[in-house]
């Protein structure tokens, strides 16, 4: 088990590797310039926008740019934001709380929806209960984040006016109020990521339910005289768990990269915003780091969830 | 000898199991009389799809309802009627009284706990006992089946045995609770030949020294010879013939069953003559609209105007020998 985590973890240095080279390629190619606003200012004359590039190495060849960067990187230096001059780290972490409190209630909310209403609707198919569940997980991920988004916000923000529909981080308030204004403001992010994610694992914790209830050691359970309830809990839903978990690890980067859609919409100032405007500012610092630690997460997550998976199934060895 | 008692174990009574698919009503039992004395063992043998499983099945009431229903009959345990019976009850039946052994062993347990737990859970939920009490009483029954190194073997998962080895666990977990029936459904179908013998003398030595009846369902003659006090042949849901074993094996009343012991493979005529293994022609006709008449009369080498006419009843050919067949 320790042999195979310490490979798992080389492993995944060349993979880290490969991906900063394919980002760092892809960001060099990207048309755009960071200093494109001072070439239309016709106050800056063009030598010293030409000696600004020069001072940040953006004339040197991509292939030594690249070692530049891996070798701060691999300091701990993770270079500072063209925009704003604020250091990158700094940046991600200042995102990071607003991001992992919304989309992380978000997540686990879905689960808190998906995984009690799967498992009843598997062990009731096809009765009433099993059809409005599924015709409203169907509805609910049918439906993209930025409608439903949209609609919270006509009907509560104003229609009825209950909830602010923009996400702010000033709030002067202190002690419980300012924890009340947090709660209200995150109420109508949460709800639409959640319950889209929630629909989503709603259906498939229901569909691995129904896969271990039909299987011949449940009616081995039945025969031994177990309370119904046991036989769900532990013969069909701890078994049906094991996809379940690997699904939901997969999903955690998620939490991390920030939904940038929803962000957008209740401008939550999240990781995913940050990397929307670095996006739309040629931040080419900022938009690496994002994406790097992003990709970091993913092979991360992959990991936890082959560990997880076989804790789950003594079947499964690590060799 | 072999009559049944005037008190038997279990006594089905004229069971009927419907299920209702997209296609109609299928009367998969349909008025089967079965009784199983204290200590004895009964065979009930028939091709696949003819109602044994299903019968086995209901006595525990495991088969799926809905599809499945109980239409119409009695189960009686000791006495007393386990059909309007409800689940909370039944359930401690299960394993306690009456317990049962399935087909597939390689997929019967449960793949994510070790073989101890599952045995353990069973003593557990029955005779409350502790977990520790538990654990030795598995430890105790893996030794109790001729699993080597109990102790150890306790803590493995069912992946880490072979097939007849788990089929000895699940013997083992069904008898940890010291039943007075064992049902055995088809448990050696799914091994090799060599394995089957093993479960069969297992099987026999368990009832041995714990003195329980055995109801064993069964679509092989030889397992049926070889175990056998009593036999009950089923064909498309309905018994056709009963006797004692001897009885049945040398004087068969019903072509069926006649067919059935003519189609056991004999070393000894392939081997010196130039001799075909015979086989009954034809399949099972649809329990979802069995033809009026003999069941079996499609098959039938001897089948008559008057067996298509009308259902032969099961009667009393010699004593404690029955069968429906007019001839």
């Amino acid at each position: 088990m320790f042999q195979y985590l310490i490979r798992r973890l080389l492993i995944a240095i060349p993979s880290l590797l490969g991906i900063s080279v394919i980002l760092f390629t892809v960001l060099a190619l990207a048309p755009g310039d960071p200093f494109e606003e001072l070439a239309t200012n016709p106050a800056i004359p063009p030598e010293v926008r030409a000696n600004l590039r020069a001072s940040l190495g953006m004339d040197d060849p991509i292939h030594l740019r690249y070692v530049a960067w891996l070798t701060s990187m691999l300091r701990g230096e993770w270079g500072f934001s063209f925009v704003s001059r604020i250091p990158v780290d700094q940046l991600i972490l200042q995102r990071l709380p607003t991001t992992i409190i919304v989309i992380g209630a978000s997540q686990v909310l879905a689960l808190a929806i998906a995984m009690p209403v799967g498992v009843y609707a598997a062990t009731r198919p096809y009765s009433l209960f099993d059809k409005v569940a599924n015709t409203l997980a169907f509805v609910g991920f049918s439906l993209p984040t930025f409608f439903t988004g949209l609609l919270l916000i006509m009907l509560f923000s104003i229609q009825l006016g209950w909830l602010p529909f923009v996400f702010r981080t000033d709030i002067e308030a202190t002690g419980w109020r300012w924890w009340w204004e947090m709660f209200r403001q995150s109420i109508m992010p949460i709800m639409v990521l959640g319950l889209f994610q929630g629909a989503a694992w709603t259906r498939f914790v229901r569909s691995a339910v129904l896969d271990v209830i039909r299987l011949d050691h449940v009616t081995t359970a039945r025969s031994k005289g177990l309370p119904e309830s046991v036989i769900t809990l532990k013969h069909v839903v701890r078994n049906a768990m094991i996809p379940v978990v690997t699904l939901v690890a997969l999903q955690m980067p998620v939490v991390f990269g920030g939904a940038i859609v929803t962000e957008q919409i209740f401008r939550v100032p999240g990781i995913g915003s940050l990397l929307i405007s670095a996006i739309l500012a040629n931040d080419t610092p900022v938009i690496m780091a994002v994406t790097f630690v992003f990709a970091t997460l993913v092979i991360f997550f992959n990991l936890l969830a082959d560990i997880l998976y076989g804790w789950l199934d003594p079947r499964i060895s690590y060799r | 000898m072999n009559a049944v008692a005037a008190d038997p174990l279990l006594a089905i009574r004229d069971l009927k199991v419907h299920f209702s698919t997209d296609d109609g009503m299928v009367r998969a039992v349909d008025g089967v009389n079965i009784e199983v004395g204290r200590g004895e063992t009964v065979c009930v043998v028939g091709e696949s799809g003819c109602g044994k499983t299903v019968t086995a099945m209901t006595v525990l009431k495991l088969i799926a309802m809905p599809p499945g229903r109980i239409a119409g009959g009695q189960i009686l345990w000791q006495g007393r009627d386990l059909v309007p019976l409800k689940t909370e009850a039944m359930r401690s039946i299960r394993a306690k009284e009456i317990a049962i052994v399935f087909q597939e062993p390689m997929t019967s347990l449960n793949p994510v706990y070790t073989v101890g737990d599952q045995i353990a859970e069973v003593v557990r939920q029955q005779e409350k006992l502790g977990k520790r009490a538990a654990m030795d009483r598995a430890i105790e029954m893996l030794r109790l089946v001729h699993i080597p190194n109990p102790q150890r073997r306790v803590h493995d998962y069912p992946h880490q045995f072979s097939g007849g080895m788990r089929q000895r666990v699940m013997i083992a977990m069904a008898l940890s609770c010291n039943p007075k029936l064992l049902i055995a459904d088809e448990p050696t179908t799914a091994l090799d030949v060599t394995i089957q013998a093993q479960i069969l003398d297992l099987l026999a030595e368990m009832k041995e020294r714990l003195g329980m009846a055995v109801m064993l369902i069964t679509h092989a003659m030889g397992v049926v010879a070889e175990v056998a006090q009593r036999v009950v042949v089923m064909y498309a849901g309905k018994v056709v013939e009963e006797a004692p074993v001897r009885e049945l094996f040398g004087n068969p009343r019903h072509p069926y069953t006649q067919g059935l012991i003519r189609s056991i493979p004999r070393l000894d005529l392939a081997a010196t003559e130039h001799h075909r293994l015979e086989a009954i022609p034809g399949t099972v006709p649809s329990l979802l609209n069995p033809p009026p008449g003999c069941r079996f009369a499609a098959r039938c080498r001897y089948a008559t105007d008057e067996c298509r006419a009308a259902e032969p009843p099961l009667r009393e050919v010699a004593p404690g020998h029955k069968a429906a067949c007019i001839l």
